[in-house]
């Protein structure tokens, strides 16, 4: 059985005013995992000690198979790590730190270096101070990409950017996955990139791991249901309903434990189910993290 | 492989740090015909421009090299992009501690040997001038290592101007009491350099000092479980 490309078992890590407790996810190779939370969730704290910056203090790490941070530097070889408080060097051009990544990679692709140059816009003999923030994440990607990792970290990679350059950048991440055997972990608070190309979704709260399940199931389980009811009559209590508003004779239940019976068991309760809709992924995040915070009393 | 890293790393430090040291050499090298090294030096008839241009200059050196070598590189995060390298956060260090002596040491050396070779060389300045010479350099010396050890633990802007402050305080402390002890200045006008116990005493001082908070801040460093 191939290594997971990353695992994270039972990882904690306590700061004055903030805990990662007790986080759990697994991704597995040739997947894209979109990691998704508020600000000041932990999504950065636990990419950090993914990426051996940041040492856990209980729970195990593994990237690439191999154990963090003891053999952080061997899976760095075939992981690219990219954050949008990352800087590169203000005084050099994207040209130099360009050959300052080859010399140490030897997988370095400069063909598809100058691939990625032109499809990102940036010109080699600019000198970095000079980009603008959206322009340095596309350098820092550039210079992750190009060396043709088989696993990528990416922490807000689209933050800040224009809807022109997150479709670019979106679109070579899913270029990259063409071969089955790369995996991106990237975590984001903007829930549409998330959705437009993850094949997992964890979502994360104050420290906590609300949920990590594929996508489909996510789009498949939370669903949201319009019912037409008498006002004097109570719905009954159905597993997996995590809210119900009520105004006059409509009720909006919101549940994460759809199945095609529902409709039936809220019939012989004497309510008409008149709609049932797929929720986005944002809605579904914001209801999961609602419903986590209500039942540990937050 | 990873040791070619590290020497990346160096070399990457050294690119960057280029114009500052190409800076220190002309400087220094600028204010040697300026200096008094000889009879009627700075004390006792006026002010030695060059010696403070001179002191000055390697002063500065040692902190541009930390304040923007070490310091703002963790600042910016510009360290992040480094450590997504295939580096450990202890090799980082190595490398950054590294670099800083290589960018220190080479106009250090090529200002005090070429100090000393004006010594030697002139008629009118006494090669006794030389030990005491030699003992505020490793003193500077001393002055930039324990700078860098400090900036390497903390990350803190205000221990750096902390560090700065106290570092720079001491010069004048040393250069009026300690190279006025009499053990040095009476040998500083002789023909012939006196390597007295008291002068060798403070360069083996200096030395160790300068070893001991690189090592402690190598200790310190090992010991941090959050490099970011």
């Amino acid at each position: 059985m191939t290594a997971a490309a990353l695992a994270f078992r039972n990882v904690s890590k306590r700061y004055p005013f903030f805990t990662l407790d007790d986080a759990s996810f697994r991704l597995e190779q040739g997947q894209i995992m979109g990691f998704v939370g508020p600000n000041g969730a932990g999504k950065t704290t636990s990419i950090r000690i993914l990426m051996g910056l940041i040492q856990s203090d209980a729970g195990s790490v593994e990237l690439l198979g191999c154990p963090i941070p003891s053999e952080q530097v061997r899976a760095k070889w075939n992981v690219g790590h990219v954050s949008d408080d990352m800087r590169l060097f203000g005084a050099a051009t994207l040209d130099w730190h360009m050959g300052f990544v080859k010399s140490i990679y030897p997988t370095w692709d400069a063909g598809y270096a100058t691939t990625l140059l032109k499809r990102f816009h940036l010109h080699q003999q600019q000198s970095i101070k000079h980009l603008s923030h959206g322009e340095r994440i596309k350098a820092l990607l550039l210079l992750v990409l190009a060396r043709r990792p088989r696993s990528l970290v990416l922490d807000e990679p689209t933050s800040g950017l224009d809807p022109v350059a997150r479709h670019e950048v979106l679109a070579e991440l899913m270029d990259l996955l063409q071969d089955g055997e790369r995996s991106i972990l990237f975590s984001s608070h903007n829930t549409l990139d998330v959705e437009q190309i993850s094949d997992q979704i964890t979502f994360i709260d104050r420290g906590r791991i609300v949920a990590s399940d594929d996508k489909e199931v996510f789009l498949d389980r939370w669903q949201r249901l319009s019912i037409e009811l008498s006002p004097d009559c109570a719905l009954p209590e159905v597993a997996g309903v995590v809210d119900v508003t009520r105004t006059g004779r409509i009720a909006v239940v919101t549940t994460n434990d759809y199945r095609p019976e529902l409709p039936v068991i809220y019939a012989h309760a004497g309510a008409q189910v008149r709609d049932v809709q797929r929720m986005t992924l944002e809605e579904i995040f914001v209801a999961n993290v609602m419903h986590n915070r209500k039942e540990r009393g937050e | 492989m990873n040791r070619s890293i590290s020497g990346r790393l160096i070399a990457k430090d050294l690119y960057l740090y280029r114009w500052l040291i190409i800076a220190a050499v002309l400087i220094g090298t600028a204010a040697l015909p300026l200096m008094r090294l000889g009879p009627g030096d700075g004390v006792r008839s006026g002010v030695n421009l060059g010696m403070i241009l001179f002191i000055t200059n390697v002063i500065v050196l040692g902190i541009f090299i930390v304040m923007y070598g070490v310091l703002k590189e963790r600042q910016d995060k510009t360290s992040l992009f480094i450590l997504s390298l295939p580096v450990s956060p202890m090799q980082y260090t190595t490398a950054k501690v590294g670099a800083a002596l290589l960018a220190f040491l080479a106009p250090w050396l090529l200002l005090t040997g070429g100090t000393i070779a004006l010594i030697l060389l002139s008629d009118t300045a006494p090669d006794g001038g030389i030990p005491s010479f030699a003992a505020m350099m490793t003193f500077f010396l001393c002055n930039f290592c324990v700078l860098l050890a400090l900036v390497l633990v903390t990350t803190s802007e205000q221990w750096a101007i902390a560090g700065i402050l106290i570092t720079n305080f001491s010069v004048p402390v040393f250069l009026s009491i300690v190279l006025n002890l009499p053990d040095i200045s009476a040998f500083r006008r002789a023909e012939a350099a006196v390597w007295s116990p008291t002068v060798l005493a403070i360069i083996a001082i200096s030395l160790a000092i300068a070893a001991l908070s690189l090592t402690l801040a190598y200790y310190v460093q090992s010991r941090r479980k959050d490099f970011i």
